[in-house]
């Protein structure tokens, strides 16, 4: 369940971090900078930033529709039947 | 979109793009004219998300400009059912990916994610369909983020759907620009000074968590989506719900007061004042309210002036109030609504649901998919029209060929 957090926060690069997509996106502990670094140009910060579009990338050429289950493709046609009229 | 394509606001859009003589390369759905992909796309949306009839996922209708954008694209490639399908459950994935990643952007950030996240989706479903080769994705993405937008204070106007329409041509732009060699910057996404999420997630928390899973775990099957009951805020839909089930146990006479609770994010977009149009009309308590109580559900007829203007539905809506449950105030992923009516001897009745119908929790029966479709095809083409659409529908992804699609679209 999501819920609206009870503080404010401003956003939180170390988040970006944290769990286990950090692993597959980021790789390197290197983003969690003050604010004054982050104005600089980082190659790493590059680097990392091609790894998320290259996630996407991914996923998009190489998505193959054959392997989903049954499921999703029935929720695809729903999703045209609700759209189209 | 078919019922959409018959909404004052995309009357305004078509004539516009009429007026724009572009070459009629494709079919926009539910008119006579053909135009650009692009400008297709922009029709197209405005009508899918006009009549606020369209899916709803995870922060409202984010995956709206998506099948709008596909549909022109399949037209003018000659893809295949098949291939579409494919392309929509990119758009699909990506879309709750971006909304996942920062669930607090519409109620904090103010944005409409059917513009701020809704290109992104709809953008990389047509870079599947032009099959836009890998090392250029960067670039679609990059353009993309800088075609997003959409402000939610314009919900209740023309231009809620509009978002729907510019992120459905938007991801054209991007996807055939990108395709072309069309620069963007690499770090569009990330750049934590510039980049998108900075820029619409500026105070809010992000996490990037959500996009590992792409390829291998689907929110398509494991959220799912809704398809809406009724053609209003999707945020109001619990409300309506609850009070369907509170109309057998109550006489509208004898009703004092309707107290809707529901959470902070639902308060933030569906408004306590009567409506003064039909887009307001749907994103106001006291309106939907009062009409499910006297006439029960507010279907296609409940949004028109004759309605609005309805003294018996003014009447009760004076005693609608709505206010912040206390027990789920703070839910983003469901919109939860309590409904408490007192009657005039003091008796209060009292219906709680935390799903709306057509959640996968509460899907629409086979019945009621049906009779939305036909509610709404037919306002466009004639039965025998609507019957051959929503049979070829029926077995879309196994169809050959969208070529029987596009005449059967067409305004009847």
């Amino acid at each position: 369940m999501t819920m609206i957090p009870q503080r404010e926060s401003s956003i939180d690069r170390r988040l970006f971090l944290g769990g286990p997509g950090a692993l597959i996106l980021l790789g390197q502990p290197v983003l969690a900078q003050d604010a004054k670094s982050e104005a600089k140009p980082d190659a790493k910060a590059d680097a990392i930033v091609k790894r998320l579009s290259d996630t996407i990338a991914d996923f998009v050429v190489g998505f193959d529709a054959t392997s989903l289950p049954p499921l999703a493709i029935e929720r695809a046609r729903l999703a045209f039947i609700d759209t189209s009229p | 979109m078919l019922a959409g394509s018959r909404e004052e606001g995309s009357e305004i859009v078509c004539e516009m793009v009429r007026q724009e003589g572009a070459g009629p390369k494709v079919s926009v759905v539910g008119q006579s004219f053909r135009t650009s992909p692009q400008l297709a796309a922009l029709a197209n949306g405005v009508a899918a998300h006009i009549m606020d009839y369209d899916m709803s996922s995870l922060l409202g209708q984010p995956t709206s400009p998506i099948i709008p954008a596909l549909l022109p694209l399949a037209e003018s490639t000659g893809a295949t059912p098949a291939e579409v399908t494919a392309a929509f459950i990119v758009g699909f994935e990506v879309c709750l990916k971006f909304a996942r990643s920062a669930p607090e952007q519409s109620l904090a950030g103010g944005w409409h994610a059917v513009s701020s996240i809704g290109t992104m989706g709809a953008a990389m479903a047509c870079a599947r369909i032009l099959r836009v080769p890998r090392e250029h994705i960067a670039n679609v993405l990059g353009i993309a983020a800088s075609l997003s937008g959409g402000l939610s204070a314009n919900f209740g106007t023309m231009t809620k759907p509009l978002h729907s329409g510019t992120s459905a041509r938007n991801a054209i732009l991007a996807a055939t620009l990108g395709r072309g060699g069309f620069t963007a910057s690499a770090t569009a996404l990330e750049n934590p000074v510039s980049g998108y999420f900075r820029a619409f997630d500026r105070g809010i928390k992000v996490s990037f968590d959500p996009f590992a899973e792409l390829g291998r775990r689907y929110d398509i099957v494991e959220r799912g989506f809704k398809p809406k009951r009724y053609p209003c805020g999707g945020l109001g839909h619990t409300a309506i719900d609850a009070t369907l089930e509170l109309r057998n146990e109550i006489k509208v006479d004898d009703i004092t007061t309707i107290k809707t609770s529901i959470t902070k994010y639902a308060a933030s977009r569906i408004g306590d004042k009567y409506p003064t149009s039909i887009e307001s009309a749907k994103f106001s308590m006291p309106y939907v309210a009062a009409y499910t109580a006297l006439y029960g559900a507010p279907m296609l007829k409940a949004f028109t002036e004759e309605s609005i203007a309805d003294e018996r539905i003014k009447t009760l809506a004076r005693k609608v109030s709505v206010a912040i449950d206390p027990e789920f105030a703070d839910i983003l992923d469901e919109s939860p609504s309590r409904v408490t009516v007192t009657l005039a001897d003091g008796h209060t009745v009292q219906r709680m649901r935390y799903y709306a119908s057509g959640t996968p929790q509460a899907p629409l029966t086979k019945e009621q998919v049906e009779e939305k479709f036909f509610l709404c095809a037919e306002r466009a083409v004639d039965n025998t029209a609507a019957t051959k659409i929503f049979s070829f529908l029926n077995q879309f992804e196994g169809e050959p060929s969208l070529a029987e699609l596009w005449t059967l679209l067409k305004r009847g």
